[in-house]
Protein backbone atom coordinates (compact mmCIF):
# COMPACT_ATOMS: atom_id res chain seq x y z
CA UNK A 1 0.00 0.00 0.00
CA UNK A 2 0.75 4.06 -0.05
CA UNK A 3 -0.25 5.94 2.35
CA UNK A 4 -1.32 9.63 2.39
CA UNK A 5 1.64 9.51 5.35
CA UNK A 6 4.12 7.95 2.43
CA UNK A 7 2.80 10.61 0.29
CA UNK A 8 3.16 13.58 2.51
CA UNK A 9 7.00 12.95 2.70
CA UNK A 10 7.09 13.03 -0.51
CA UNK A 11 5.50 15.76 -1.58
CA UNK A 12 8.22 18.86 -1.91
CA UNK A 13 5.94 21.70 -1.16
CA UNK A 14 4.97 21.68 2.67
CA UNK A 15 4.76 17.88 2.62
CA UNK A 16 7.43 17.07 5.39
CA UNK A 17 5.84 19.31 7.52
CA UNK A 18 2.17 18.39 7.19
CA UNK A 19 3.40 14.46 8.17
CA UNK A 20 5.46 16.04 11.07
CA UNK A 21 2.32 17.57 12.58
CA UNK A 22 0.05 14.37 11.37
CA UNK A 23 2.48 12.35 14.14
CA UNK A 24 2.82 14.90 16.32
CA UNK A 25 -1.14 15.20 16.26
CA UNK A 26 -1.65 11.16 16.48
CA UNK A 27 1.20 10.46 18.79
CA UNK A 28 1.93 12.92 21.61
CA UNK A 29 -0.81 11.42 23.80
CA UNK A 30 0.02 7.84 24.02
CA UNK A 31 4.35 8.56 24.15
CA UNK A 32 3.38 10.61 27.21
CA UNK A 33 1.00 8.12 29.00
CA UNK A 34 3.93 5.78 27.86
CA UNK A 35 6.28 8.20 29.73
CA UNK A 36 3.89 8.36 32.80
CA UNK A 37 4.29 4.93 33.32
CA UNK A 38 7.07 3.93 32.88
CA UNK A 39 10.36 3.63 35.64
CA UNK A 40 12.30 6.35 34.01
CA UNK A 41 9.20 8.99 35.01
CA UNK A 42 11.71 10.76 36.84
CA UNK A 43 13.64 12.62 34.05
CA UNK A 44 10.45 15.04 33.92
CA UNK A 45 7.29 16.47 32.94
CA UNK A 46 6.52 13.50 30.45
CA UNK A 47 4.87 16.08 28.19
CA UNK A 48 8.01 18.24 28.26
CA UNK A 49 9.78 15.06 27.30
CA UNK A 50 7.69 14.13 24.24
CA UNK A 51 8.07 17.59 23.05
CA UNK A 52 11.63 16.90 23.24
CA UNK A 53 11.66 13.54 21.84
CA UNK A 54 9.68 15.02 18.99
CA UNK A 55 11.85 18.23 18.34
CA UNK A 56 14.92 15.74 18.31
CA UNK A 57 13.99 13.26 16.53
CA UNK A 58 11.40 14.67 13.87
CA UNK A 59 13.80 17.78 13.11
CA UNK A 60 16.12 14.96 11.11
CA UNK A 61 14.90 13.63 8.29
CA UNK A 62 16.13 10.40 8.14
CA UNK A 63 14.08 9.26 11.33
CA UNK A 64 10.76 9.25 9.28
CA UNK A 65 13.02 8.06 6.35
CA UNK A 66 14.40 5.24 8.38
CA UNK A 67 10.55 4.25 9.54
CA UNK A 68 9.41 3.88 5.99
CA UNK A 69 12.39 1.56 5.01
CA UNK A 70 11.68 -0.62 8.52
CA UNK A 71 8.50 -2.04 7.27
CA UNK A 72 7.09 -1.52 10.77
CA UNK A 73 3.86 -0.15 12.10
CA UNK A 74 4.83 3.63 13.03
CA UNK A 75 3.66 3.55 16.63
CA UNK A 76 6.13 0.65 17.13
CA UNK A 77 8.90 2.93 15.28
CA UNK A 78 8.01 5.91 17.47
CA UNK A 79 7.98 3.87 21.00
CA UNK A 80 11.88 2.37 20.48
CA UNK A 81 12.67 5.59 19.74
CA UNK A 82 11.56 7.12 22.53
CA UNK A 83 12.61 4.70 24.64
CA UNK A 84 16.60 5.35 23.48
CA UNK A 85 15.55 9.12 23.86
CA UNK A 86 14.28 8.55 27.59
CA UNK A 87 17.89 6.24 28.44
CA UNK A 88 19.61 9.61 26.99
CA UNK A 89 18.23 12.01 28.77
CA UNK A 90 18.30 9.79 32.13
CA UNK A 91 22.08 9.04 31.29
CA UNK A 92 22.31 12.83 30.68
CA UNK A 93 20.45 13.48 34.15
CA UNK A 94 22.63 11.74 36.11
CA UNK A 95 25.90 13.04 34.98
CA UNK A 96 24.36 16.31 35.52
CA UNK A 97 23.13 15.87 38.69
CA UNK A 98 26.07 13.50 39.85
CA UNK A 99 25.96 10.78 42.63
CA UNK A 100 24.15 12.77 45.06
CA UNK A 101 20.88 12.23 43.06
CA UNK A 102 19.06 8.46 44.11
CA UNK A 103 18.08 7.20 40.96
CA UNK A 104 17.45 4.25 39.25
CA UNK A 105 20.74 2.55 37.93
CA UNK A 106 19.59 1.40 34.81
CA UNK A 107 16.12 1.07 32.77
CA UNK A 108 14.43 -2.48 33.82
CA UNK A 109 12.55 -3.48 30.66
CA UNK A 110 10.34 -5.82 33.43
CA UNK A 111 8.73 -2.77 34.53
CA UNK A 112 7.45 -1.56 30.99
CA UNK A 113 5.10 -4.04 30.19
CA UNK A 114 2.21 -2.29 31.87
CA UNK A 115 2.64 1.11 29.63
CA UNK A 116 3.62 -0.65 26.96
CA UNK A 117 0.16 -1.67 27.05
CA UNK A 118 -1.07 1.75 27.76
CA UNK A 119 0.52 3.34 25.00
CA UNK A 120 -0.57 0.97 22.62
CA UNK A 121 -4.17 0.87 23.97
CA UNK A 122 -3.84 5.06 23.79
CA UNK A 123 -2.26 4.33 19.95
CA UNK A 124 -5.56 2.23 19.24
CA UNK A 125 -7.94 5.18 20.86
CA UNK A 126 -5.88 7.89 19.07
CA UNK A 127 -5.77 5.96 15.38
CA UNK A 128 -9.62 5.97 15.41
CA UNK A 129 -10.01 9.05 16.32
CA UNK A 130 -7.62 10.21 13.58
CA UNK A 131 -9.56 8.62 11.25
CA UNK A 132 -13.03 9.70 12.69
CA UNK A 133 -11.74 13.14 12.20
CA UNK A 134 -10.49 12.64 8.41
CA UNK A 135 -13.72 11.15 7.73
CA UNK A 136 -15.81 13.69 8.76
CA UNK A 137 -13.78 16.36 6.95
CA UNK A 138 -13.82 14.32 3.50
CA UNK A 139 -17.60 13.99 4.16
CA UNK A 140 -17.83 17.59 5.07
CA UNK A 141 -15.97 18.10 1.83
CA UNK A 142 -18.45 16.05 -0.28
CA UNK A 143 -21.67 17.36 1.47
CA UNK A 144 -22.28 14.24 3.27
CA UNK A 145 -22.48 15.69 6.20
CA UNK A 146 -25.98 13.98 6.85
CA UNK A 147 -24.37 10.53 6.09
CA UNK A 148 -21.26 11.34 8.45
CA UNK A 149 -24.25 11.81 11.07
CA UNK A 150 -25.92 8.86 10.57
CA UNK A 151 -22.98 7.12 10.97
CA UNK A 152 -22.19 8.85 14.16
CA UNK A 153 -25.46 8.05 15.48
CA UNK A 154 -25.22 4.41 15.01
CA UNK A 155 -22.12 3.26 15.45
CA UNK A 156 -20.65 5.80 18.50
CA UNK A 157 -24.12 6.60 19.73
CA UNK A 158 -25.19 3.25 19.00
CA UNK A 159 -28.71 4.39 17.84
CA UNK A 160 -30.70 1.95 15.96
CA UNK A 161 -31.55 2.74 12.41
CA UNK A 162 -35.45 2.68 13.60
CA UNK A 163 -35.24 5.32 16.26
CA UNK A 164 -33.21 7.38 13.57
CA UNK A 165 -35.37 6.95 11.55
CA UNK A 166 -38.16 8.07 13.54
CA UNK A 167 -36.60 11.59 13.68
CA UNK A 168 -35.70 11.99 10.08
CA UNK A 169 -37.65 11.67 6.56
CA UNK A 170 -35.23 8.57 5.95
CA UNK A 171 -36.29 4.82 6.00
CA UNK A 172 -33.78 2.88 8.03
CA UNK A 173 -32.68 0.84 4.90
CA UNK A 174 -31.33 4.28 3.41
CA UNK A 175 -30.06 5.17 7.13
CA UNK A 176 -28.54 1.84 6.46
CA UNK A 177 -26.77 2.49 3.05
CA UNK A 178 -25.82 5.83 4.19
CA UNK A 179 -24.31 4.63 7.38
CA UNK A 180 -22.39 1.85 5.20
CA UNK A 181 -20.85 4.46 2.81
CA UNK A 182 -19.21 6.26 5.68
CA UNK A 183 -18.04 3.13 6.95
CA UNK A 184 -16.41 2.67 3.75
CA UNK A 185 -14.74 6.16 4.08
CA UNK A 186 -13.61 5.38 7.77
CA UNK A 187 -12.50 2.36 6.64
CA UNK A 188 -10.23 3.46 4.29
CA UNK A 189 -9.31 6.08 6.53
CA UNK A 190 -7.97 3.86 9.34
CA UNK A 191 -6.05 1.75 7.58
CA UNK A 192 -4.32 4.21 5.75
CA UNK A 193 -2.93 6.08 9.36
CA UNK A 194 -2.90 2.40 10.95
CA UNK A 195 -0.24 1.09 7.71
CA UNK A 196 3.00 1.95 6.03
CA UNK A 197 4.02 2.12 2.85
CA UNK A 198 4.72 -1.25 1.31
CA UNK A 199 2.42 -3.37 3.54
CA UNK A 200 0.24 -5.72 2.64
CA UNK A 201 -3.59 -5.72 3.31
CA UNK A 202 -2.84 -9.00 5.46
CA UNK A 203 0.17 -7.09 7.39
CA UNK A 204 -2.36 -3.85 7.53
CA UNK A 205 -4.90 -6.37 9.00
CA UNK A 206 -2.64 -8.00 11.59
CA UNK A 207 -1.82 -4.22 12.90
CA UNK A 208 -5.17 -3.59 13.28
CA UNK A 209 -6.09 -6.92 15.02
CA UNK A 210 -3.09 -5.68 17.34
CA UNK A 211 -4.73 -2.24 18.31
CA UNK A 212 -7.92 -4.42 18.91
CA UNK A 213 -6.21 -7.00 20.97
CA UNK A 214 -4.55 -4.04 23.11
CA UNK A 215 -7.98 -3.03 24.19
CA UNK A 216 -8.68 -6.33 25.87
CA UNK A 217 -5.55 -6.12 27.72
CA UNK B 1 -6.19 12.94 3.49
CA UNK B 2 -5.18 16.52 2.93
CA UNK B 3 -8.51 17.33 4.58
CA UNK B 4 -8.09 19.12 7.92
CA UNK B 5 -9.73 17.96 10.66
CA UNK B 6 -13.62 19.02 11.25
CA UNK B 7 -15.61 18.99 14.35
CA UNK B 8 -13.90 16.65 16.71
CA UNK B 9 -16.24 13.26 17.70
CA UNK B 10 -17.29 12.78 21.04
CA UNK B 11 -15.14 10.53 23.37
CA UNK B 12 -14.95 7.41 22.71
CA UNK B 13 -15.30 4.37 24.89
CA UNK B 14 -13.09 1.34 24.22
CA UNK B 15 -16.08 -0.38 23.58
CA UNK B 16 -16.33 1.95 20.62
CA UNK B 17 -12.95 1.77 19.56
CA UNK B 18 -13.15 -1.86 19.20
CA UNK B 19 -16.03 -1.85 17.15
CA UNK B 20 -15.07 1.11 14.58
CA UNK B 21 -11.62 -1.23 14.20
CA UNK B 22 -13.27 -4.31 13.72
CA UNK B 23 -14.86 -2.32 10.50
CA UNK B 24 -11.72 -1.90 9.36
CA UNK B 25 -10.83 -5.41 9.59
CA UNK B 26 -10.22 -7.46 6.30
CA UNK B 27 -9.60 -5.81 2.85
CA UNK B 28 -11.59 -6.61 0.11
CA UNK B 29 -9.75 -7.26 -3.77
CA UNK B 30 -13.62 -7.57 -5.42
CA UNK B 31 -13.53 -5.75 -8.62
CA UNK B 32 -15.72 -2.54 -6.72
CA UNK B 33 -12.91 -2.39 -4.83
CA UNK B 34 -10.20 -2.04 -7.32
CA UNK B 35 -12.54 0.16 -8.77
CA UNK B 36 -12.98 2.53 -5.60
CA UNK B 37 -9.23 2.38 -5.46
CA UNK B 38 -8.54 3.80 -8.86
CA UNK B 39 -11.22 6.40 -8.60
CA UNK B 40 -9.44 7.51 -5.06
CA UNK B 41 -5.99 7.64 -7.32
CA UNK B 42 -7.75 10.74 -9.32
CA UNK B 43 -9.26 12.71 -6.56
CA UNK B 44 -10.28 15.65 -9.37
CA UNK B 45 -12.70 12.73 -11.10
CA UNK B 46 -10.90 12.85 -14.11
CA UNK B 47 -10.51 9.22 -14.38
CA UNK B 48 -14.24 8.40 -13.91
CA UNK B 49 -15.28 11.24 -16.37
CA UNK B 50 -13.22 9.76 -18.98
CA UNK B 51 -14.33 6.14 -17.95
CA UNK B 52 -18.28 7.93 -18.34
CA UNK B 53 -17.27 8.01 -21.77
CA UNK B 54 -15.68 4.51 -22.42
CA UNK B 55 -16.69 1.49 -24.82
CA UNK B 56 -19.11 0.39 -22.69
CA UNK B 57 -21.36 3.39 -23.12
CA UNK B 58 -20.29 3.95 -26.72
CA UNK B 59 -20.70 0.40 -27.60
CA UNK B 60 -24.51 0.38 -25.56
CA UNK B 61 -25.21 4.06 -27.29
CA UNK B 62 -26.34 5.47 -23.48
CA UNK B 63 -25.08 8.09 -22.36
CA UNK B 64 -24.10 8.74 -18.87
CA UNK B 65 -26.17 12.00 -17.97
CA UNK B 66 -29.61 10.40 -19.39
CA UNK B 67 -28.26 7.61 -17.65
CA UNK B 68 -28.10 10.08 -14.17
CA UNK B 69 -31.45 11.70 -14.94
CA UNK B 70 -33.46 8.08 -14.67
CA UNK B 71 -34.05 8.72 -18.61
CA UNK B 72 -32.77 5.20 -19.98
CA UNK B 73 -35.13 2.78 -20.54
CA UNK B 74 -34.29 -0.54 -19.13
CA UNK B 75 -33.50 -1.61 -22.37
CA UNK B 76 -30.82 0.43 -22.72
CA UNK B 77 -29.33 -0.25 -19.46
CA UNK B 78 -29.60 -4.02 -20.30
CA UNK B 79 -27.54 -3.37 -23.08
CA UNK B 80 -24.97 -1.17 -21.25
CA UNK B 81 -24.43 -4.04 -18.80
CA UNK B 82 -24.45 -6.88 -21.69
CA UNK B 83 -21.60 -4.48 -23.07
CA UNK B 84 -19.76 -4.10 -19.55
CA UNK B 85 -19.69 -7.82 -19.36
CA UNK B 86 -18.01 -8.32 -21.99
CA UNK B 87 -14.18 -8.27 -21.19
CA UNK B 88 -11.59 -8.40 -24.08
CA UNK B 89 -10.39 -12.41 -23.72
CA UNK B 90 -6.79 -12.10 -21.49
CA UNK B 91 -7.40 -8.69 -20.23
CA UNK B 92 -7.13 -8.09 -16.45
CA UNK B 93 -9.74 -6.42 -13.98
CA UNK B 94 -7.41 -3.56 -13.47
CA UNK B 95 -6.96 -2.57 -17.00
CA UNK B 96 -11.25 -2.79 -17.32
CA UNK B 97 -12.24 -0.72 -14.66
CA UNK B 98 -14.16 1.46 -16.56
CA UNK B 99 -16.48 -1.84 -17.74
CA UNK B 100 -16.93 -2.21 -14.16
CA UNK B 101 -17.64 1.15 -13.66
CA UNK B 102 -20.62 0.84 -16.23
CA UNK B 103 -21.65 -2.84 -15.03
CA UNK B 104 -22.37 -1.30 -11.26
CA UNK B 105 -24.18 2.00 -13.32
CA UNK B 106 -26.38 -0.20 -15.38
CA UNK B 107 -27.25 -2.14 -12.27
CA UNK B 108 -27.78 0.59 -10.01
CA UNK B 109 -30.19 2.54 -12.48
CA UNK B 110 -32.06 -0.17 -13.20
CA UNK B 111 -33.00 -0.89 -9.80
CA UNK B 112 -33.54 2.91 -8.98
CA UNK B 113 -34.99 4.16 -11.69
CA UNK B 114 -37.42 0.63 -12.83
CA UNK B 115 -37.01 -1.44 -10.11
CA UNK B 116 -35.69 -4.29 -11.69
CA UNK B 117 -33.06 -6.39 -10.75
CA UNK B 118 -30.92 -7.33 -14.12
CA UNK B 119 -28.41 -9.32 -12.58
CA UNK B 120 -28.61 -12.84 -10.80
CA UNK B 121 -25.89 -12.22 -8.74
CA UNK B 122 -27.04 -11.12 -4.59
CA UNK B 123 -28.42 -7.95 -4.14
CA UNK B 124 -26.99 -7.60 -0.69
CA UNK B 125 -23.63 -8.23 -2.39
CA UNK B 126 -24.21 -5.67 -5.07
CA UNK B 127 -25.45 -3.08 -3.05
CA UNK B 128 -21.95 -3.35 -1.01
CA UNK B 129 -20.02 -3.14 -3.89
CA UNK B 130 -22.05 0.06 -5.13
CA UNK B 131 -21.56 1.69 -1.49
CA UNK B 132 -17.78 0.78 -1.90
CA UNK B 133 -18.03 2.60 -5.11
CA UNK B 134 -20.15 5.71 -4.57
CA UNK B 135 -18.62 6.40 -1.18
CA UNK B 136 -15.37 7.72 -3.80
CA UNK B 137 -17.27 9.00 -5.93
CA UNK B 138 -16.76 12.88 -6.67
CA UNK B 139 -19.79 13.41 -8.90
CA UNK B 140 -22.66 14.00 -6.65
CA UNK B 141 -25.20 13.04 -9.30
CA UNK B 142 -23.47 9.81 -9.65
CA UNK B 143 -22.94 9.05 -6.22
CA UNK B 144 -26.63 9.57 -5.61
CA UNK B 145 -27.48 6.84 -8.67
CA UNK B 146 -24.90 4.29 -6.95
CA UNK B 147 -26.38 4.53 -3.39
CA UNK B 148 -30.19 5.27 -4.32
CA UNK B 149 -29.49 2.00 -5.81
CA UNK B 150 -28.25 0.17 -3.00
CA UNK B 151 -31.30 1.52 -1.35
CA UNK B 152 -33.88 -0.12 -4.21
CA UNK B 153 -31.73 -3.29 -4.06
CA UNK B 154 -31.94 -3.66 -0.05
CA UNK B 155 -35.76 -2.68 -0.53
CA UNK B 156 -36.37 -5.38 -2.43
Amino acid sequence: MRTWLGKELDRADGGREEAVRHVMEVYAGPLAIYCRGSSLRWIGDPDDLVRGFFADRLSREAFLDRWRESGRPLRYWLIVGFKHFLYEEARRKKRDDGASVLQPDSFDESDETQPESAFERACARAIVRGALERCAASCEKDGLEEHFDVFRRHYIGGESYESIAAETSNEPRRLSVMSRTVATRFKRALRDLAGWDGASAEQVDGEVRQLMEALRA
Amino acid sequence: MNDQPSTPPEPLDEQTVRTLLGLTVGESVSPAELLARRIQADPDGSWVHRALRGESFVESGTDWETIARGGASLDALRALKVSASANAPAQRIEQSLDRVLAYFVAVAAASDAHSQRITQRDPADIAESLIAIGSVLPDGQLRRLLLDGAVSLECR
